[in-house]
């Protein structure tokens, strides 16, 4: 075995499928004796830890469940997932779908915020066979375009405040 | 009306990777093996494992809540670490009908199967990427039939 080889195989070992890009969706409940203001510690952490990792992704919420779309390395998305699966704020996560992937959905080094609100109720029900939104009982296609729809709703809503910021502001450019 | 607590009936397969804990005996692998049997069975879940000293890589099919339940607990399992799932997604119909096992011996037959899917003879699953792991595993499985430990559920 040449040198080169005993350094590659050695290499090998320690490999992870870095250059693997995944994205992981998950759903899960969220644990109802968190603090007030624990969903903005959950964000302000997921922000400051999925930006230096190169993780992307979306979070919906709604008060009992969450949903969430995560994308990135393999080795990371599954270094984030076993801390998930231990953290008390929330429990019985279940992973709809982990899949390898060409390109990210989310280019955003951090979350989307996105609460399903009275305005966005209508659009978790138009997905769901129940009469209670419950993400458990929707398959992966179902969840899948929630998420979509609402990230699109979101982009419409930022996009419309842009237009009524400068329609205020004359030519003030969006931030 | 649904049970809020109540889950979909939907049948998904999940493949994972992971490192073999240094310390585990082979009594705890055969251990492992028992168990992993008598539970799965139990809970509806069927696959294929294949591992050697130093890893796993292992394919469970079943509803969606169960495949769920059981990565936790693979995930917080001290005989090995460093879980990655490779591939997780909803199914039609199962690939495996039963629970099947095979210890990853490098036989000439074998790297030959390991050096089809990755870039080295030696078996390391975290080199694979999922269409290649999933393949891996089926043509392990397709091998005569004494060289797999296969038990009919």
């Amino acid at each position: 075995m040449s040198l080169a080889e005993a350094a590659a195989e050695k290499n090998a070992k320690f490999l992870h499928g870095e250059h693997i890009l995944t994205r992981m969706t998950y759903i899960s409940r969220y644990n109802s004796h968190n603090d007030n203001d624990e969903l903005n510690k959950i964000l302000d952490q997921a922000r400051k830890n999925n930006s230096s990792r190169g993780i992307t992704g979306v979070l919906v919420f709604n008060h009992d469940y969450f949903l969430q779309s995560i994308e990135g390395r393999r080795p990371l998305i599954n270094e984030l997932l076993r801390k998930l699966v231990k953290d008390p704020r929330h429990f019985s996560l279940q992973i709809i779908e982990a899949r390898e992937i060409d390109q990210r959905r989310w280019t955003h080094w951090d979350m989307n915020y996105l609460t399903p609100t009275s305005r966005h109720k209508d659009k978790a029900l138009q997905f769901s066979g129940a009469s209670q939104f419950n993400p458990y009982l929707m398959s992966k296609r179902q969840i899948m375009m929630l998420i979509e729809t609402l990230t699109k709703m979101q982009e419409q809503e930022a996009k419309k405040n842009v237009v009524e910021k400068r329609g205020l502001f004359g030519l003030r450019k969006a931030s | 009306m649904y049970d809020i607590h109540s889950d979909a009936h939907i049948l998904i397969s999940l493949t994972y990777a992971s490192r073999a804990n240094p310390d585990v005996s082979s009594q705890d692998f055969k251990q492992i093996l028992d168990q992993a049997q008598e539970n799965n069975l139990a809970a509806g879940i069927t696959g294929m494992l294949t591992f050697n000293k130093e890893y796993f890589l292992q394919t469970i099919e079943g509803p969606r809540a169960q495949i769920n339940g059981l990565l936790a607990k693979l995930i917080g399992d001290r005989r090995h670490y460093d879980l990655q799932v490779i591939e997780c997604l909803e199914i039609s119909a199962r690939s495996w009908a039963e629970w099947s096992m095979n210890y990853a011996t490098p036989t000439t037959e074998n790297n030959a199967i390991y050096l089809r899917y990755s870039t080295t003879k030696d078996f390391n699953p975290y080199l694979l990427n999922a269409d290649s792991a999933r393949a891996l595993l089926r043509d392990l499985a397709a091998k005569p039939k004494k060289a797999v430990v296969s038990r009919v559920a």
